[in-house]
Parts: structure tokens; sequence; C-alpha cells
């Protein structure tokens, strides 16, 4: 099936009465999700995650799609309105943001926020449509050695750019890699660090180490912090339109952010958020208007929107084409695939292009009701931080809870969403990055798989792992990245204080 | 936190690899009981082996990282009242958990809201009791009812004759 013709079956999926209610009740929970302190784009999309087992497995990924995309967009009006990014892909979109609502362009920015964000996602779609299976089909050819080295090299990178330094995001992730040990082995079937529980012969789930990390950690610092809630401006319908010099100046950053994110969501790492910063370097850089940038500049906002949707969006590539996920939404979408009885990797556009093609069409979709929606919507998602803090921590609360005990119906579970949320809470005040964690969760049974599959292969001689042209290529991209990151920090310069 | 007893994110650093030596070690010794196989056949507790190794060579990593550190900036803690009200949303949690199975999802969740509202808001017990049947009826009503997630029904109703 070529891309054009996919695409029209995709149309034809993406638009059944359900999913389209799936990509609409997605989009504007994802946009409240965002808008809401507490709650990121990733816990948002795991605690749903439960209720999407009830729908079919095409159904329940537009949902959480449309859960992801629109918690993006949601993230970034509370960094416009308040100085407060809704997620850390927001955090550049706060410093000439919120200058700009100051100075009465608050409305303007939202619009432009909005535009942006449709444009670098719908053009990313563009991307992933064509990478997609061109990378899905030279997949069908890997064996062990390469999907080792896509694996752990790819965990490497992620250790080595997800912030902070290496022996940091590492820990994280083996920790990660770690837990994903837990569970009756996949061999021999032998249980293992198991203590005899039965429960933990099935492994750590990844929900409720994920809501717990992201979600629980989040309202333990919101109860912090409960006394303290901001007051959000006032936004009219009127005030949504950009001036025509504003329009101007944005499309060149939509363009250029677009182009940016699309690279970064193709690499292992925190790609939304480091797309957002790289596009708005890259705007300080070329901007025609670049000593406004950091003093309330609309290319400031523009570029690291357009960056981080595209970048976002563009991370569905490795998810689709090759089963692996490198971001904790894209792990938590390979679990709902699984418990789905669906096998992510490179057969999958082949077996089920329902979902493959399903999931890019709504993703237009969705980007356009988004659009249609949430501008004049905007002023449902002010009120929405008018909720007072003490009714909506006990019940994210009650959700996490459900969420995580839901997934298997064990108790286990609320114990583990506890420890991780404990976790989490030290974790974020240490400074020690989430997201390697939790993707060394999910992929650490896929390394193991691939190194016993590849040593019983090779009859134990360990070159096997470096045969060929594409596992020596990555294993060295991915030593190459880790020396870069050392030579940068040793020639680092200070961070400018508006980063 | 009084300025100049808050402890630094290099002192927090040394204790996280400190605790992740530890933890390495008796995850080590777990692993080494496990069947080692052959190099043509690796067992079970080779791929644990080596992440225990990585995992220990990273928590010496963050040791001598944060021994280096200099100028370190303290660690962002909240004062005393903050600590007081995060700590007791965290002991709901665990009274959520330790009570479901008895009183059921619906009075867990009821329970749960009116106390963390309560401790949050302050003043009058009503708005919070408000909102913890608000939460443990809709929440009920939402996930059972409508997506037919099942949640733990506990004992108490049932035995009250409650189905």
């Amino acid at each position: 099936m070529g891309a054009l013709e996919g695409l029209l079956y995709g149309l034809s999926v993406a638009t059944l009465p359900h999913n389209l209610l799936a990509a609409l009740a997605g989009a504007l929970a994802g946009t409240a999700i965002g808008v809401l302190p507490g709650l990121g784009p990733v816990a948002g999309v795991a605690l749903v995650l439960p209720l999407t087992f009830a729908l079919e497995p095409t159904t329940g990924l537009i949902m959480m799609a449309g859960i992801f995309y629109g918690s993006m967009y949601g993230g970034s009006t509370t960094a416009i309105l308040l100085n407060i990014p809704g997620e850390s892909a927001s955090v550049v979109t706060a410093i000439d943001g919120y200058r700009l609502t100051r100075k009465g362009r608050a409305g303007a920015v939202l619009a432009v926020v909005a535009v942006g964000s449709f444009v670098g996602g719908t053009l990313a779609v563009i991307g992933v449509m064509l990478a997609a299976p061109l990378l899905a089909s030279a997949a069908l050819l890997f064996g062990p050695s390469e999907f080792l080295a896509l694996t752990a090299g790819g965990l490497i990178v992620l250790a080595r750019i997800s912030g902070g330094s290496f022996a940091a995001a590492g820990f994280a992730c083996m920790l990660g890699v770690l837990l994903g040990t837990v569970g009756q082995e996949m061999v021999t079937g032998l249980n293992r660090f198991t203590f005899g529980n039965l429960e933990l012969t099935e492994g750590i789930n990844l929900v409720p180490v994920v809501v717990g990390l992201y979600g629980v950690a989040e309202i333990l610092r919101l109860a912090e912090a409960a006394l303290r809630q901001p007051e959000p401006v006032r936004v009219r319908l009127r005030d949504l339109f950009p001036s025509g010099e504003e329009w101007r100046r944005a499309v060149p950053s939509w363009l250029r952010g677009t182009a940016l994110g699309f690279g970064f969501g193709l690499i292992p790492g925190p790609a939304a958020t480091l797309s957002s910063f790289a596009a708005y370097r890259v705007e300080q850089a070329v901007s025609r208007h670049r000593a406004e940038i950091g003093q309330g500049a609309i290319e400031g906002v523009a570029g690291p929107e357009a960056a981080n949707n595209a970048a976002a969006t563009s991370a569905l590539v490795p998810l689709l084409s090759l089963g692996l996920p490198f971001t904790p939404i894209a792990a938590l979408m390979i679990s709902a695939m699984m418990v789905q009885g669906v096998q992510p990797g490179p057969l999958l556009i082949q077996q089920h292009p329902q979902i493959f093609w399903g999931l890019i069409a709504s993703i237009y979709i969705g980007n356009v009701m988004l659009l249609v929606l949430n501008l004049p919507l905007v002023g449902l998602w002010v009120w929405l931080l008018r909720i007072p803090v003490w009714l909506f921590v006990p019940l994210l609360l009650v959700i996490a809870c459900i969420g995580a005990y839901s997934v298997s119906n064990s108790m286990l579970a609320l114990w583990v969403l506890l420890g991780a949320g404990m976790l989490g809470y030290v974790l974020q005040k240490l400074e020690i990055p989430l997201a390697p964690l939790v993707v060394g969760l999910i992929l650490g049974p896929n390394i193991e798989k691939h190194f016993r599959e590849g040593m019983i292969l090779a009859q134990g001689d360990l070159l096997y792992f470096l045969e060929g042209p594409i596992s020596p290529t990555i294993w060295a991209l991915a030593v190459l990245v880790s020396l870069a990151g050392l030579l940068r920090r040793r020639r680092a310069q200070p961070v400018p204080d508006a980063l | 936190m009084p300025a100049g007893t808050t402890p630094s994110l290099r002192q927090g650093r040394l204790w996280l690899g400190m605790i992740g030596l530890a933890f390495t070690a008796g995850y080590l010794a777990l692993a080494l009981q496990l069947p080692m196989g052959e190099r043509e056949m690796p067992g079970a507790a080779a791929f644990p082996l080596l992440v225990g190794l990585i995992l220990g060579a990273l928590s010496l990593g963050l040791v001598v990282e944060a021994w280096r550190m200099r100028g370190s900036p303290p660690l962002d803690l909240p004062s005393r009242a903050d600590a007081r009200r995060m700590l007791a949303v965290l002991a709901a949690l665990l009274f959520y958990i330790l009570l479901v199975p008895w009183l059921g999802q619906m009075l867990t969740a009821t329970l749960l809201t009116t106390l963390v509202a309560r401790l949050l808001r302050g003043g009058s017990w009503w708005p919070a009791l408000l909102a913890g049947v608000a939460v443990g009826l809709g929440s009920q009503w939402l996930f059972v009812g409508l997506f037919q997630v099942p949640l733990p029904r506990g004992e108490l109703l049932p035995a009250l004759g409650w189905h």
C-alpha cells in the first residue's frame, strides 16, 4: 500500500463515528490535562490507558494519541497565561509568551501557538507517513544483532541527552532496566526476584510506575504548594486575532521549528523538550527580530511550539515502524497494543494496516479538531485553572489509584503506585530525569531477549553483535553522541537565565 | 527549613549513590543464585548480573560526581508546614491502599477525598464531605457503570446486602 493509498484507507478508518468520537474525547481530555497543573501528558495518557482496553485497539490508540497531542496544546496555555509551563516542552514558550501576555497580547499568542502546533503536527504527520513504511520494510531484514544495537544504543543515547549528567540519567535508565528483570523469565520460565509473590511473576507493570512517577509525585508537589494558587488573566474571543505583522513573523518560525522538531523526534530522548529549546536557540540565531527574543517576541513562541508538536508526532516513526518506544508516551502506546494482543514491530503495517494508517489519519483530523475547538474554548480552559487545588488533588489521587489498579486488577499495582510516587518525588528533588527510567523498564526485557537470542544464534560469539553494516554504525553513533556530550560539557558555557 | 540546615544537592546525590550501591549489592547477591547457563545458552542470571554491574558502576559514578561537586545549590525542600501537608496526602494514599480491599472503591474514594480536601482547604467539613461523596459516586458511575472497569467491591457493602 502506497502512502497516498494508505492515507485514504486511514481516513476511511479514522472517520468512522466511534473513532471520530475517540479523537474528539482524547483531544478535549488531553487539552484539559495539559492545562491543569499536576497532570502532564505522560501521567494523563497513563491514567486513561485502562479505559482504552474496553475499546477496539485502533479506537483506543486514537484516543491515546488525541490525549497526547491535546495535552501538548494545553500545556502551553498555562505557560503563556501564568508563566507556569504545563509540561517541560512548554518551558521556553513561557519566556516570551508570558512577556507578551503582560503586554496585553495573550489572545494573539494563544492563536499563534494553536496554529503553530497545527502546522508542526500536520507537516510532521506527512513525514511519518513517508518514513515509517520505508523503515519498517528495512527492519524486516533486522536480526537480534541490529535490534540489540537499536534498543541498547538507543538507551545510551537517551541517557546522554536526557538532561543532567550521564551518571544521573544512566542511573535512572538502569534502574528501569533492573525493574524489568522482575518476574517470569522468558526463555526458561524461571521466576526472578519475585520472593514467592504470585502477582510479581507477571513482572512490574508499566502503568502504575508511570502514574506514580509522573502523577503521584506531581500531586505531592501540588499538595506542598496547595495554598499558592495563581490567578489567570481573562482572555476574550475577540482578542484571539494576531495582527498582520504577527502572522508574517510567525510563519518562518513555524517552518523552521517544524523541520527541527521532526528531526529531533527520530532520536531517542525527550524529543519534544529538546526540540523546543533547540528551536528557541535557532530563533535567537537567525530571526530578523532576534534582539527582541527574550523580551516578548512572537518568534520565541512560534518556533518552539511548532517544534515540540512536530517532534511529538515524528516520535511515532520508531514506534510504528520498529516497535521501539523511546519516549514514555510511546512506551505506554506499546503497552496498550500488547494488552490488546497487537504485536508492535515492523510487521504492524502489513498485519494491522487499520491501526497504522488509522492512527496517522486520526492525527490529521485531531489537529484540525484542536485548532477549531481550542481557540473558541480558550475561556473554558482558563476557567479550569480556577478549580481549587483542594478539590482536584484528591480527585487526581482517586483517578491515579483507579488507573493503576484496573490495568491488572491487582493490589500489587497500588503498592507499586505508592512506591513509584515516592521515588518520583525524590528523583525530581535530586534533578534526576524520569523518562530514562520508564523507557528502560519497557526496553529492558527487549534488550535481554535480543541479547540471548543473539548469543544462541552465534553460539556464544560476542563479535556477532558487531557484524554487518547496521549494528556497528548504530553503536558508533551511540558512542559518538556520548563522547560529544562529554566534550560539550567540558566546554559548556553558562546557560542564560531566561532558559 | 531554616537556612544553613537545608541539605545540598551534593549531599542528596551522595546519599542516592550510596543507596544505589547497597541496593545493587543485594540485587547481585540474588542474581547470583539464579542459573548462569553456558556462553552458548546464557541462563536466567546472565542479564541481571550485567544490569547489576552497570547499575553499580553508575551508582559509584553518582557518588564520585557528587563528591567532586563544588558550590552545590540547596535542595528544593518544603517548609515544615508544606511538608506536613505533603506527608498527609501520602498517608491518605497509604490508607486508601490498606482500606480499599475492605471498604471497596466507592467508600474509600469518598473517605480519601473528604480527608484530603478538608486537609488542604481547612474550615468547615461540609464542602469536603460534599466533594468526597461526589467523587465517590461519580467515579463509581463513570468507571464501573459506564466503562465497565472492574474495581474492588470490598467486603463491607456486600456484607450489608449491597450488590
